[in-house]
């Protein structure tokens, strides 16, 4: 019996079959195949194998498949993003949507930075103003320092009045006592006096009552007073108009208060301007009683008399002036001032506002809450002010990009392998 | 007659006529591709229609460094495995349960249910050289695999399917005496 040696192998022999074997080894298969039974069963099964798979037959293109030319791939009528996989899509949406929002609430705060609006709507803390030290306590009599009529908002510095010809004040530091007890010295001197302190209080509570009291005991009154800040952080600022004679006392009573920080004395002669004045007004009445006198005569003509009359008018204008001036000046002689100014000093304490936590925590929920809804009013505006225009652009853009997204995916789905 | 590759050239110097020739020689070979793994029949003509769009379109990029119909197969490959990307499924899916009309239904049902007892990338292979007739080399650039393997997966896949065949098999003997393979619903698949 003859032994055919097996030199095919089954993959050889599909290949065979298949047409994919070159022309010399496939004679040699074909020769082998001839004469091995084992191979030609095999080779059967195969081609039944390859015979089987045909039968599955589908049906063919419909009629109505056309070439492409005015069809449009529908691929192209998908969206771009529908390429990408979707964790990619979903991600970008997720990125896209934190910008938005990161872009309008930065540009909702901006806006509120740049037009001074309150953000926050609530404070920690009451306000705290500023007590300007107003030293060189002014003018104005009775109404107090900062000029004629008094002070209309407090924190606003008096600007001291000098006057012309007034000579300047002379300013005595710390601990010097006026060295002249009264208004009008001894020796007929005018002084107006002033003083101005900075305390920090012992008990910030007890100073408004103490203030009245030491002015109702020298017979003194108040000009300005402004109290602010809160228990932790006061302050007071006011002028104060006591007994030009009995300064002294006050000062020492309000020295009292607490620690002086600085003490500014000043005493503004004016003896020589009140000399002054006392002369030109009395000059000033013997020109009236002499024009009086004039034209009590009435010896000259019409416009003579209207000149004199003219004259009288301003002589007494002038008088007037003087008188007020002297009375000005007597006042301020008479009642020193005092420029007061009280900071407590700051206790810092657990104490974490006026506000208590629960409502500070309503208040910042309310305002998140706010922020929020104008986000998304600040989002739909913006939306509304930029949509014409992207759809402008997207209607001008549409068909180009649509063309080179198309001609993308056609080039890479024809890429030759 | 022109081959396709000479059509090919045609079309790339904007012969319209050639590239509807083309279309109607490979219209349904490219169908059929389609058919057989793509359940809906409206998006198997888009993609055809896509496939010869890709074909069209890049005909000024043409060159016969192999055959047309590996180069069709070839977009025709690439469109769907974009398409099954963006469905979200593998390349190679389970086959589909067509409603395909054919010569005979319960042949094609038998075939296809031993087809589906293969892993998908082996019954792809099968599939591409029984029914796009593609050669081994042509199989192997397009699934970049090299050539020893797929001749010795499509070796292995086809003796599987010859199991599957058998199991769902029933001999009927003809009128003639012959032996014909009639099929039945497989048991068991």
């Amino acid at each position: 019996m003859t032994t055919i040696e097996h030199i095919v192998s089954p993959e050889e022999l599909m290949a065979y079959l298949d047409g994919e074997m070159p022309p010399a080894p496939a004679a040699g298969v074909r020769a082998h195949l001839s004469e091995c039974a084992s191979c030609q069963a095999l080779a059967s099964e195969l081609r039944g194998i390859s015979d089987d798979l045909r039968r599955w037959e589908v049906d063919a293109a419909p009629e109505t498949l056309q070439p492409p030319g005015t069809v449009t791939p529908h691929r192209a009528r998908r969206g771009f993003l529908a390429s990408w996989p979707a964790g990619l899509r979903h991600a970008a949406a997720a990125a896209c949507l934190v910008l938005a929002v990161a872009g309008v609430t930065w540009f909702v705060q901006f806006r509120a930075m740049r037009y001074g609006m309150d953000m926050p709507d609530t404070r920690d803390d009451g306000t705290r103003r500023e007590a300007v030290d107003i030293a060189l306590g002014g003018s104005g009599g009775f109404a107090g320092a900062g000029g004629h009529g008094g002070r209309a908002r407090p924190g606003v510095p008096a600007a001291a009045e000098p006057r012309a010809g007034q000579s300047q004040p002379a300013t005595l530091r710390v601990g010097g006592a006026s060295s002249q007890p009264g208004a009008v010295s001894a020796q007929g001197q005018k002084v107006i006096r002033t003083v101005t302190l900075t305390i920090v209080p012992k008990d910030f509570a007890a100073v408004r009552p103490a203030i009245d009291r030491v002015l109702a005991q020298l017979g003194g009154f108040v000009g300005t007073i402004q109290v602010s800040g809160d228990a932790n952080a006061g302050s007071l600022w006011g002028t104060l108009r006591v007994p030009a004679h009995r300064l002294d006392e006050a000062v020492a009573a309000l020295r009292g208060l607490g620690r002086v920080i600085e003490e500014t004395q000043t005493g503004e002669d004016v003896t020589e301007q009140v000399r002054d004045l006392e002369a030109r007004l009395a000059n000033s009445r013997n020109t009236e009683k002499r024009l009086a006198d004039v034209l009590r005569t009435r010896t000259g003509d019409v416009s003579d008399v209207l000149e004199v009359e003219r004259e009288i008018a301003r002589v007494r204008e002038e008088i007037e002036r003087m008188d007020a001036e002297r009375a000005h000046l007597d006042r301020r002689v008479v009642y020193a001032t005092i420029t007061l100014r009280i900071d407590q000093e700051r206790q810092a304490t657990l104490d974490l506002g006026p506000l208590p936590v629960p409502a500070k925590m309503r208040n910042a929920a309310v305002d998140g809450l706010r922020h929020a809804f104008e986000s998304v009013v600040a989002v739909v505006l913006w939306l509304l002010r930029v949509a014409p225009t992207l759809l402008l652009w997207a209607i001008v853009l549409w068909w180009p990009a649509r063309t080179l997204i198309r001609r993308g995916r056609v080039w890479s789905a024809a890429r030759i392998m | 007659m022109h081959t396709d590759e000479q059509l090919m050239l045609d079309v790339r110097g904007g012969s319209r006529e050639a590239f509807e020739t083309v279309f109607e020689r490979h219209r349904d070979g490219v169908w059929r591709f389609f058919r057989r793994r793509i359940a809906d029949s409206a998006r198997c003509e888009e993609l055809l229609q896509d496939v010869f769009v890709a074909v069209f379109s890049n005909a000024s990029r043409y060159e016969p460094r192999a055959t047309f119909r590996s180069y069709l197969f070839g977009i025709a490959y690439n469109t769907l495995h974009a398409e099954r990307r963006r469905a979200a499924h593998r390349v190679t899916e389970p086959l589909p349960d067509l409603p395909t009309a054919s010569v005979d239904p319960d042949a094609a049902l038998w075939v296809r249910r031993a087809l589906a007892t293969l892993d998908a990338d082996a019954r792809e292979l099968v599939m591409l050289r029984e029914y796009e007739q593609l050669s081994y080399q042509e199989i192997a650039d397009l699934l970049r695999v090299p050539l020893n393997t797929v001749r010795s997966r499509l070796f292995r896949a086809r003796m599987e399917l010859k199991a599957a065949l058998q199991e769902g098999d029933r001999v009927v003997v003809n009128a003639s005496g012959g032996r014909k393979r009639s099929a039945e619903p497989s048991r068991g698949t």
